[in-house]
């Protein structure tokens, strides 16, 4: 039937509640906006938190449902409204899921990444999780030829790596650290190393073991801290005591502390990661140091051609992170993946035909 | 020759005939006009855990804000002539490491500190490295020139709160606080409001310029700071006060600044989601001032008459009052308190 398609969608707040739902199609482009065929949707930690139905998330979305989630997605241009220039139909496209309201003071200095009013699709309003949706042209990025679609899914999880890296990132920079070696944390790397830095260093822990490993393959230096003393292990490393700069991807209390310790004498921490409620915070060594703690949240608009012009540089990493590929009805199975650590990157391909041969690697 | 000088009593202090210095190789001798009591030089008359852990010497003269005489140079210096009225930068840099190279000698890895890992200048007499002895400007007359080196806390901080345009909140009229309010209006800041739970300080603020007081125990930091036209994009903090900063830092606006100025004598506790990753606000540590950069745009302002700081100069007394000068200093019943020996 062409009037309506399969989505994925909470249906009720209650933990789990993913179910497989028929929706009305997507409508047709009005002005200023495309219809997208979605061919790969990343599944992320806040897709788990709006499964687990966590607090923050009750508080900060506030949904009507069901809701469709997802919001890391690319796709195809299907349709193509009036007043649409730089897209066209076959396009293949990555998405910008923050809807930026574009007149609030923050907008207006092209820092989209705190506009004050901006549902972003997936969390507030319906995501990616479905096989058509219709969006904002001002959002859709044309991905490099050279990039499998499915891999399209990981620009918006990038675009955080390389926003993080407009906020902190300084001529003088040599040797970077990065805190969490989960996929952001290697996202992190490998925009780093696009970035120019010389001396790269992923820290994590006994658990991390085998994302380490997927680390080293791509070329990272890594230590675990629970093996060996991490400063002289960075010392070792770069041959500088502390980081230029640190990367906080992680977002535990243990893992800020370290990120503080390890950055160098007026040297900059980025906080990417996002942190639990309160975290105690040894202020004498930011106030001594003269030390930077920079807030990150996701990404402006003009982040976005940066990332498109990176990820068809790094399509070899892009392959390794994503270790599962399924379908729309599997999306459950994604989950219990995430939920259970047996996966780097799930992306769910909603279009797809057969799933015969696409295991991710 | 003996001297009149301050030395520890570990805890108190006590008045002591000292030998007049020498000045070594890279050193002068200054003949001291006026020293003021800072804080840190409360921490170690009350001999507190902090004080008694830094390795102060037991007998060592206290004291580092002061405004001096040259009276004798030290072999090699050429930087200065007999006469010269100087401060004394507390930073003694090694001017070798990679952040002395780079402009940032006030924050250098080796450095010492002025009265803590040398004798002070509660003393007729001291020793100052020449690298930290700054002239003084002729137009400034000595009681200010005593207080500048804390001044310069209050304009470094201002300079890394960016303030020109922006709402200034700063926790804490003690000098530190009151300074950094001073050189956010100095530096143009749209609006700057101060804390303290002490009404006297405030009352000093107000004295200083046109800016907001706030007595958080009289009015809640929502009442004061919860609306959108009064939500500060700068908060100084100066407090060393957990609660200070815990209630203010929720009304920070996005692409806020914190200048962490103050020392906690514990962990703070800070909600960093909510406060500064959502916000893509920065917190950033503010530590002694740039040399000289933070010297030359104060003496500027002080010029233009833009810093007006007399009135936190609240009391004098010759160096034998120290017990009263202490007292007042640590109250809070006084602001700055200036000691002449």
């Amino acid at each position: 039937m062409d009037n309506v398609m399969k989505a994925v969608a909470k249906v009720r707040s209650e933990y789990g509640s993913f179910e497989v739902i028929e929706v009305p199609m997507a409508k047709s482009p009005g002005d200023h906006e495309v219809k997208i065929r979605v061919e790969t949707v990343g599944i992320c930690g806040t897709d788990l938190s709006i499964y687990k139905w966590t607090e923050t998330v009750a508080r900060e979305y506030h949904p009507v449902f069901p809701l469709i989630p997802g919001h890391e997605f690319a796709g195809i241009v299907e349709e193509v409204g009036a007043g649409v220039s730089h897209l066209k139909v076959g396009d293949k496209v990555a998405i910008n899921p923050h809807i930026s309201c574009g007149i609030c003071p923050y907008c207006i200095q092209n820092r989209e990444s705190i506009c004050e009013n901006r549902p972003i699709l997936g969390c507030h309003a319906d995501g990616g999780l479905t096989q058509y949706l219709t969006v904002r042209a001002k959002n859709v990025f044309v991905l490099p030829a050279n990039v499998p679609i499915y891999l399209g899914s990981l620009a918006e999880p990038l675009s955080v790596t390389v926003h993080a890296l407009e906020r902190v990132q300084q001529k003088s920079d040599k040797a970077a650290a990065i805190v969490g070696v989960g996929t952001v944390g290697l996202l992190q790397y490998i925009a780093c190393k696009a970035a120019g830095y010389e001396d790269i260093v992923l820290f994590g822990l006994d658990s991390d073991q085998e994302r380490m490993e997927l680390a080293k393959r791509m070329g990272a230096k890594t230590v675990n801290i629970e093996k060996e003393d991490p400063y002289i292990a960075f010392e070792r490393l770069t041959g500088q005591p502390k980081a230029d700069v640190v990367f906080e991807v992680a977002g535990t209390n243990d893992s800020i502390t370290f990120a503080i310790d390890l950055v160098k004498t007026a040297g900059k921490v980025a906080m990417v990661g996002i942190a639990a409620s309160y975290t105690p915070i040894d202020t004498t060594k930011v106030v001594f140091a003269e030390k930077e703690l920079i807030g990150v949240r996701a990404y402006n608009l003009s982040t976005w051609p940066k990332t498109m012009e990176i990820i068809g540089k790094i399509v070899p990493q892009l392959e390794l992170l994503v270790t599962h590929r399924l379908s729309l009805a599997e999306t459950n199975k994604a989950v219990e993946l995430l939920l259970k650590r047996q996966c780097l990157k799930v992306v769910i391909e909603p279009n797809a035909e057969s799933l015969a041969g696409r295991e991710g690697r | 020759m003996g001297m009149k000088s301050l030395i520890t009593g570990a805890p108190g202090a006590r008045l002591h005939t000292a030998a007049i210095p020498e000045p070594r190789q890279g050193e002068v001798l200054v003949r001291v006009k006026i020293t003021a009591i800072c804080g840190t030089d409360i921490h170690i008359f009350n001999w507190n855990k902090w004080a008694a852990g830094i390795g102060i010497k037991p007998g060592n003269i206290l004291g580092h804000e002061c405004v001096a005489e040259v009276v004798k140079l030290g072999e090699g210096v050429e930087s200065l002539a007999l006469g010269d009225r100087v401060c004394i930068e507390t930073h003694i840099p090694c001017e070798d490491c990679s952040l002395c190279k780079n402009g940032n000698m006030h924050i250098c890895e080796n450095k010492r500190i002025f009265s803590l890992h040398t004798d002070g200048c509660f003393a007729e007499y001291a020793v100052v490295p020449a690298v930290c002895a700054r002239k003084v400007p002729d137009f400034i007359p000595d009681d200010l020139a005593s207080i500048l080196e804390p001044l310069g806390v209050g304009v470094h901080a201002a300079q890394v709160g960016n303030v020109q345009g922006k709402r200034v909140v700063v926790l804490g009229a003690g000098p530190i606080g009151l300074f950094s309010a001073c050189a956010s209006l100095a530096l143009g800041a749209h609006s700057v409001t101060i804390s303290d739970v002490k009404n006297t300080r405030l009352e000093v603020a107000s004295m200083c310029g046109d800016m907001h007081i706030w007595n958080p125990l009289e009015i809640s930091a929502s009442a004061m700071l919860g609306s959108r036209s009064s939500a500060p994009e700068v908060i100084i903090e100066t407090t060393g006060s957990n609660q200070a900063i815990a209630e203010t830092l929720p009304y920070l606006r996005e692409k806020g600044k914190v200048a962490m100025v103050g020392l906690y004598s514990g962990d703070v506790s800070l909600n960093l989601s909510r406060d500064v990753i959502y916000k893509e606000a920065t917190v950033e540590g503010v530590h002694g001032r740039l040399m000289w950069d933070t010297w030359d745009v104060m003496e500027n302002l002080l010029l233009e008459k833009k810093l007006n700081v007399r009135p936190a100069i609240t009391h004098e007394f010759a160096l034998e009052d120290y017990e009263e000068g202490f007292r007042i200093a640590s109250s809070g019943e006084g602001t700055k308190v200036l000691l002449k020996p």
